[in-house]
C-alpha cells in the first residue's frame, strides 16, 4: 500500500508524520520533495538518481536505520535533472519489494505534489490550526480529489485542545490532533520515531491511531 | 465519418505537418504518423501536449480540429504524412496520468535560473527516448562558467560531419562490386548516397563559412585586451 502524506503548506510537520507513520506501518519512508528534501539522507543513491535513471528504486532504499528510507538529493541541479513522471513506477517498485510505502509529498499544488498523490492508494493531510495552514490544506484536499485519492485522516499538528468538527467538515475526513510535544521534538533530535523514544506519550498513541486508520483502509 | 486533410512544409531540414480533422459527430480518433522519421509533438510544460505520443495523436474530434507537429523525416517518405488508424465513439474515461498532471498543474522541478551557474543544464528526454541538446548549448551561453573547448552542440555537429565524410570516403574508395555494394548498403541504399552527396556539399559550405567567422573572431579575441587591473582599481 502507498500512502501519501501531503499538505498545502510547508513547515506543518509532513516529514515528521511521514517518518513516524512509516515506523508504525513498518513501511519505507520516501522523501519525494525533490527540491526541498527534509528526511535525512546518507550516502548512496537517492531519489534524484532514481528519477534520472541512474539507480533502481529498490537499491536506493537505505535499510538499517530506525525506518527504511528512500532519501532525496539536496541539490537543485539534481532536482532539475529528474523525470518526475518516473515517480509512479519508482513507488510501485518499492511497494512490490517492501509492501508498504509512505511518501512525503512536496508542499504546493503543482504536479510534483500531484504525482505522488496519483500513485497513492490513500492520503493523510497534515495541517496546523492556523488560518493560512487550513486554507492551504483546503487546496491540497482539492488536489487529492482531482487525482481521486481518498483522504484517510487530517492530522492537526501542534494543536492545543480545541474543537475540530468544523475542520473535519471542511476537509471531509476525521481529524487526529497531535499536541505540541516535547517527546516529538526529542525523538526528532535523536532521529528516532516517537514510538521508540517515548512509547507512552500521547504523540506515540496518536501515531498508532493514525496507522490503524490507514490499516483499516487497506483491509 | 471523420475526414483528414494533411499539408506539409519543409524548412531547415524539418518537415512541419499540418492536420485538419473534421467530423460531424463527436468521435474518438487515433491518427498515426507515417513518415520515416521521429515525430516531434507540440509540448506543454516540457511534456507532449494532451493526446500526443511518439506514434501520433489520439483524441476526440467534434467539428473541426487542427493539429500540427514536426519531424526530421522527408515528406516524400510516405504517400501521406499521417492517416487515421482508428475511430470509435468517445468514452467518458478521464485521462489521469503524471503527464496530464504536469500539463495541467505545471512542472514542479526548479527553473533553470535557480540552478547555480557552471552547473551543466539538464537535457530533456524526447518522447522517443533520444535526448535533445542541452539548453545552454541551444542558447549559446555557458551559464557563467568558463568553457574549455567548443560547446557540446558544435562538437556533436562536427562529429556528424566526420561520420558522413567517413561514409563518403568508403564509397569513393570502393574498387570492386562487392565493396561498392557493401558501402552503399552501409549508408542505407542508393537514395541515401544521393542525399549524402548533397548534405556533404552543404556541410562543406557551412564549414568554410564557419572557418572564416572563427578566424575573424580569433583575431579579434587576440587583439583585444581588457584592462583588468585599471577597471578593478576604478571599481
Amino acid at each position: 500500500m502507498i500512502v501519501a502524506v501531503t499538505a498545502g503548506k510547508g513547515g506543518v510537520g509532513k516529514s515528521t508524520v511521514t517518518f513516524n507513520l512509516a515506523a508504525e506501518l513498518d513501511a519505507v519512508a520516501v522523501d519525494a520533495d525533490l527540491s526541498m528534501a527534509d528526511l535525512p539522507a546518507g550516502r548512496g543513491p537517492d531519489l534524484h538518481d532514481v528519477l534520472a535513471g541512474r539507480a533502481e528504486a529498490v537499491e536506493a532504499v537505505h535499510e538499517g536505520g530506525p525506518v527504511d528510507l528512500l532519501p532525496c538529493g539536496r541539490s537543485l541541479a539534481g532536482a532539475r535533472g529528474t523525470d518526475p513522471t518516473a515517480l509512479c513506477d519508482a513507488l510501485d517498485a518499492v511497494e512490490r519489494h517492501y509492501g508498504g510505502v509512505v511518501v512525503d509529498c512536496p508542499a504546493g499544488l503543482r504536479s510534483d505534489a500531484g504525482i505522488p498523490l496519483l500513485s497513492a492508494d490513500a492520503c493523510v493531510l497534515v495541517t496546523r490550526p492556523t488560518e493560512t495552514a487550513i486554507s492551504d490544506a483546503l487546496r491540497a484536499r482539492e488536489l487529492a480529489r482531482a487525482v481521486e485519492t481518498p483522504l484517510v485522516r487530517v492530522v492537526l499538528n501542534r494543536a492545543p485542545e480545541m474543537e475540530t468538527a468544523s475542520i473535519a467538515d471542511a476537509l471531509g475526513a476525521p481529524v487526529l490532533r497531535l499536541p505540541e510535544s516535547e517527546s516529538v521534538a526529542r525523538a526528532q533530535r535523536t532521529g528516532q520515531p516517537v514510538a521508540t523514544q517515548a512509547p507512552a506519550s500521547t504523540a506515540a498513541e496518536q501515531f498508532e491511531r493514525l496507522a490503524a486508520a490507514v490499516h483499516s483502509v487497506r483491509s | 465519418m471523420v475526414s483528414l486533410d494533411c499539408h506539409t512544409t519543409t524548412a531547415g531540414g524539418v518537415t512541419l505537418v499540418t492536420l485538419r480533422l473534421e467530423s460531424e459527430a463527436a468521435t474518438h480518433v487515433r491518427v498515426a504518423h507515417r513518415l520515416d522519421g521521429a515525430l516531434w509533438p507540440p509540448r506543454r510544460q516540457g511534456v507532449p501536449a494532451a493526446g500526443w505520443d511518439k506514434n501520433g495523436f489520439e483524441g476526440v474530434v467534434d467539428g473541426t480540429l487542427a493539429l500540427g507537429y514536426a519531424t526530421p523525416a522527408d515528406p516524400d517518405t510516405a504517400e501521406q504524412p499521417a492517416r487515421i488508424v482508428e475511430t470509435r465513439p468517445p468514452s467518458d474515461d478521464g485521462d489521469l496520468s503524471p503527464e496530464t498532471l504536469i500539463r495541467e498543474f505545471g512542472a514542479g522541478t526548479p527553473p533553470r535560473d535557480a540552478v547555480s551557474p557552471g552547473v551543466p543544464a539538464t537535457t530533456v528526454a524526447d518522447v522517443d527516448g533520444t535526448e535533445t541538446g542541452s539548453e545552454s548549448a541551444v542558447r549559446g551561453d555557458d551559464g557563467g562558467g568558463r568553457r574549455e573547448g567548443p560547446p557540446p552542440a558544435v562538437t556533436a555537429w562536427l562529429a556528424a560531419v566526420e561520420r558522413r565524410l567517413g561514409d563518403a570516403e568508403n564509397l569513393a574508395s570502393a574498387t570492386s562490386l562487392d565493396d561498392a555494394t557493401a558501402a552503399v548498403a552501409g549508408v542505407g541504399g542508393a537514395e541515401e548516397v544521393q542525399s549524402l552527396q548533397e548534405q556533404l556539399a552543404a556541410d562543406g559550405e557551412a564549414l568554410r563559412a564557419l572557418a572564416r567567422e572563427c578566424d575573424e573572431l580569433a583575431d579579434r579575441a587576440e587583439a583585444v585586451e581588457v584592462p583588468v587591473e585599471t577597471l578593478a582599481r576604478l571599481a
